[in-house]
């Protein structure tokens, strides 16, 4: 793991570093979120985005996106919050990120401006209830969409 | 039993019948666990084939529908829509947990509980999933009437 490159991005973007072993945690602010991914991506070796994970935290939406080299993890979290979160793509730096960012906009709502898959369904049904809150939401019933959708 | 199905025509066709079952597999939201037993059942080892259980193409060539999986939102339509291309008379297999009522999947914001809920269905095999050995039985037993191990040659 090279932490010394870890703790250099943390420092320029004004986030805090966790390195234990193979596994390093950046935790920065949504706004320095696409710069802190352009950077990871750029050491050596670490170009792979595994994927991006969505959590409902309570007040706000935790956002980690998983870099992935042989035998070594890097993730970037950030945490939005819930009344509109809103973040900047990262998609035009990364462009496998089109698709785990629209799976997130699905989950969770979260937008991201610029993504060209905004505003549309990529793995809700046709049928999803359009008043009711983003299935991976805390506040989601998974009774109640499942009735408005007709399978009870 | 109705008229028809007792008249001689309805007698040959049902000997026949129980000689040709062709089979139609849909994964209806399945994992794969089943999808692959089914597999299993029709490779050399179990050989479907002596009893004539056949994987076809087409829903409308089929006498068996097989389904694995629970049914969620997206697939409820098109599982339907298989269902009405196959021409009568026909049977429904539901195999495996998540096809009897939701399985692990229970719960979840766009899973229904059970194929039954959508089409009928004349059978269940339990398991998760279940062995090549009950999916024969199963199907064989269904079609008619008798075990496979019991069948008269």
């Amino acid at each position: 793991m090279d932490s010394q490159a870890i703790s250099e991005i943390a420092a320029k973007t004004g986030g805090q570093a966790f390195i234990n072993g193979r596994i390093a945690t950046i935790t920065v602010k949504p706004e320095m979120l696409r710069d802190a991914c352009a950077m990871v991506s750029s050491i050596p070796g670490l170009y792979h985005l595994s994927t991006i994970t969505g959590i409902d935290i309570g007040e706000e939406i935790e956002l980690q996106y998983h870099f992935w080299k042989e035998r070594e993890f890097v993730s970037v979290r950030t945490m939005v919050g819930k009344q509109s979160p809103q973040l900047r793509t990262v998609s035009d730096v990364l462009p496998s990120a089109v698709l785990y960012e629209a799976e997130v906009h699905d989950m969770l709502g979260v937008l991201f401006q610029g993504n060209a898959l905004m505003g549309r369904k990529l793995l809700l049904p046709d049928n999803y209830p359009k008043d009711a809150p983003p299935p991976l939401r805390k506040e989601a019933n998974p009774e109640e969409i499942r009735r408005l959708m007709g399978l009870e | 039993m109705s008229q028809a199905a007792d008249s001689f025509s309805g007698r040959f066709r049902r000997w026949a019948r129980k000689r040709s079952i062709w089979v139609f597999h849909v994964n209806a939201a399945s994992c794969n666990g089943c999808d692959i037993e089914i597999l299993a059942a029709l490779t050399p080892r179990y050989d479907a084939e002596r009893f004539g259980v056949e994987l076809v193409p087409s829903p409308r060539h089929a006498d068996v529908l097989l389904v694995t999986g629970t049914v969620n939102a997206q697939m409820k339509d098109r599982l339907r829509d298989v269902y009405e291309q196959i021409p009568e008379p026909k049977h429904v297999v539901a195999i495996g947990a998540c096809a009897l009522g939701g399985g692990v999947m229970k719960g979840c914001y766009n899973v229904g509980h059970g194929i039954d809920k959508v089409i009928p269905v004349d059978l269940y095999i339990p398991g998760c999933p279940p062995r090549p050995e009950a999916l024969l039985f199963g199907i064989i037993k269904l079609v008619t009437g008798e075990p496979p191990d019991r069948r008269e040659e």
